[in-house]
């Protein structure tokens, strides 16, 4: 499958770069708001994002919900259009685009849902819809529904069966396929494998993981789960109240956790070989702050056991450090990050 | 209550001498078009008392299900065909519904997933739990107003007498789940049913709704079955583990014994395919082959053989008793030991 190496590989040339980031959504007024004019309320979902992704690379993406990660994602390939900020995809900006520059966008990004049964026709056999998105991108004749199935770890006959003839992990192998068959050059996963149990996530996994590594296609891998993230993932970003408050490779995030939110998040991960550790550590209280309301300065310092004066007044930004494992946060508790 | 000792226990329980609750041979059959399907088949399960066990498996294992023969709730055209549920003495499948209604306030309450559909969106949170307490221990309004207001403040809800008054709407995933815990505690039950209690929550809320579980039954000396599918959870909360495979119990063993000595090959895999946080190395991750198995073909013999690493021509003709490996520990494998 020559026809998916990365066109654009020149190593250490971002393919997507995504520069502060903002899409808010207006708040229904009830007729008694409107009545009385009190302004539009707005929620801001992604408030300040910037982030980069190389070829060939996985940037993890983790956070609760609310956090904004699904949001980010529909703004990167163009469903949704942001309110503030670029997004820049090999030199074409992805807001602006239009008619077949657009079209075209949608050809080299594609996005992988949590439930394939929504995003697959019912009506439909699997060869069909893989068939129907290879063509609407200009590829035909060669037949490449058997070849997309065997990638994914289908059985060729599978090409007739319709999806609700699928398991839950079938099924997402099959929506797989139907996003390589238009050859993309990035990948979006928005919690691909968090539907599915145990013994076939891992399996789904190891799918994206091989195909990062043969096909060279670079992927945003959006989870709520930290460990998933960590099985896929080269670098990873974490979100709360959207914005990115730390980000870094895999390793020393999720080893060295320098903000406070990830830390908590790490804590909180329920691991049956850390028993008794987790008696230790203090859960952190209080539910995530609506997005309608977020707090002043720092946005997690409603929960954050080491909350200064500081952190009530100035906003912290992800430090615009040249060292790969960045922080936004004034306390800094947990000393420096590991070296790399 | 057998014992009211006040001290708190320092370590988990051994299996109790005397268990709360006994399950034998329990078979649930539900009829279909293709022929009845049987989502438990002969599980056995011990629950002591004061004793958190867990119940894990993927979906369609039979845990759900098990977990509401408990108290009758056996979803229609389902059936208990056979087997005995005994709980404190008296098996429970020869219950009067006017004794099931009894067993249910008073012994046995039951959290589900959603906190969201088993609370009625159109009263109020302090309604409900009054209802309860009025229902079901004979409180005048008065009383089961401050009852209830107790309840919410055990349960960690800020500002209980105000939140009395809220809808559930008006509570986030956690809070909601907070306030079936309190309704489920009104009653002073022995055993509390948990059914995928924090699936739908986030981590750190996950974290904070498992910690108040694990206070409360020290507090209260109540057992509980943890039914999970994730084995993160099911090892940082229960003391003991029954691992469930197409409706039948294939591995118990106290947590820290299943976690380091797994028996059954199916156990060993399902803890294999766990993504780990900070993995040793980030390899692909050991998956478990082919497919959970269609409850209407099931194989002779043991269920897991199509997909088991050890599996031989003897599996098919296999029973599938749980026996004995240590006194804590019972496989539903013989093989499993000569294997490794």
């Amino acid at each position: 499958m020559s026809a998916h190496a990365p066109t654009g590989a020149r190593d250490g040339v971002p393919i997507l770069v995504v520069a502060a980031l903002e899409k808010w959504f207006a708040v229904a007024r009830s007729p008694i708001d409107v009545i009385r004019r009190r302004p539009r309320e707005r929620v801001h979902a992604v408030d300040g994002v910037s982030l980069q992704l190389l070829p060939n690379e996985v940037l993890g993406i983790v956070g609760e919900s609310g956090s904004g990660k699904s949001t980010l994602a529909r703004c990167l390939v163009a469903l949704y259009r942001p309110d503030q900020g670029t997004i820049n995809f090999d030199g074409v900006d992805v807001t602006e685009a239009t008619g077949q520059v657009r079209r075209d966008l949608h050809g080299r990004m594609q996005m992988i849902y949590q439930d394939p049964f929504t995003s697959l026709n019912p009506q439909m056999s699997i060869g069909a819809a893989i068939e129907e998105a290879g063509k609407v991108h200009g590829r035909e004749g060669d037949d490449f529904v058997g070849d997309l199935l065997e990638v994914v770890g289908l059985p060729r006959s599978f090409a007739r069966r319709r999806p609700r003839a699928l398991s839950g992990g079938q099924r997402q192998r099959a929506a797989i396929a139907r996003a390589l068959a238009v050859q993309p050059e990035v990948l979006i996963a928005d919690e691909a494998v968090s539907a599915l149990d145990v013994s076939i996530q891992a399996q789904i996994l190891n799918l994206f993981a091989q195909l990062s590594d043969d096909l060279g296609l670079a992927m945003i891998f959006i989870a709520h789960d930290l460990a998933v993230v960590s099985h896929v993932a080269d670098r990873v970003a974490i979100m709360y109240l959207g914005r990115i408050v730390e980000e870094g490779p895999v390793e020393s995030v999720f080893r060295t956790p320098r903000h406070p939110y990830t830390r908590a998040l790490l804590d909180a991960h329920p691991d049956p070989y850390a028993l008794g550790a987790a008696e230790e550590t203090a859960a952190i209280s209080g539910d995530i702050p609506s997005p309608l309301d977020i707090p002043s300065g720092c946005r997690f310092r409603t929960r954050c056991p080491y909350a200064t004066d500081v952190c009530e007044t100035d906003d912290p930004a992800l430090a615009p450090d040249d060292r790969p494992h960045r922080v936004a946060c004034h306390v800094l508790p947990f000393g420096p990050p590991a070296e790399g | 209550m057998t014992s009211l000792d006040a001290a708190p226990r320092t370590d988990r329980p051994e299996a109790s001498a005397t268990p709360l609750l006994t399950i034998e041979g329990l078979r649930i059959g539900f009829p279909s078009l293709e022929g009845l399907v049987l989502a438990a088949n002969d599980a056995h399960l011990t629950v002591g008392e004061g004793e958190v066990l867990g119940l894990v498996g993927e979906s369609g294992s039979g845990k759900s299900v098990t977990c509401r023969a408990i108290v009758g709730m056996v979803p229609h055209p389902g059936a208990v065909l056979g087997g005995r549920i005994d709980f404190a003495g008296r098996n429970v499948l020869e219950f009067s519904k006017a004794e099931m209604r009894e067993l249910r306030a008073r012994q046995i309450a039951m959290i589900f997933q959603d906190p969201a559909s088993a609370l009625n969106p159109v009263f109020t949170i302090g309604h409900q739990i009054s209802e309860v307490l009025r229902l079901n221990a004979g409180l005048s309004r008065a009383e089961a107003r401050n009852r209830s207001i107790e309840l919410l403040e055990r349960v960690g809800i800020p500002a209980p007498d105000r939140r009395m008054s809220a809808y559930p709407h008006e509570m986030s995933g956690g809070m909601r789940q907070r306030v079936m815990i309190a309704m489920a505690l009104a009653g002073e039950p022995r055993l509390l049913l948990a059914d995928e209690p924090t699936t739908a929550l986030d981590v750190t809320i996950q974290d904070q709704v498992l910690r108040l579980l694990e206070d409360l039954r020290r507090e209260r000396n109540m057992s509980m079955i943890l039914v999970s599918h994730d084995m993160g959870v099911i090892g940082t909360a229960a003391d003991r583990v029954a691992v469930m495979y197409a409706g039948r119990i294939v591995e118990v063993a106290p947590t820290d014994v299943l976690f380091s000595r797994p028996d059954h090959p199916y156990t060993r895999a399902l803890i294999d395919a766990m993504p780990q946080l900070t993995p040793e190395d980030r390899s692909d991750l050991r998956t478990i082959p082919g497919q959970p198995p269609d409850l209407l073909k099931l194989p002779e013999g043991c269920p897991f053989a199509p997909r088991c690493p050890l599996a031989r021509d003897e599996c098919a003709e296999v029973s599938m008793e749980l026996t004995a490996v240590s006194p804590a520990q019972s496989s539903a494998c013989p093989f499993a030991r000569d294997g490794s």
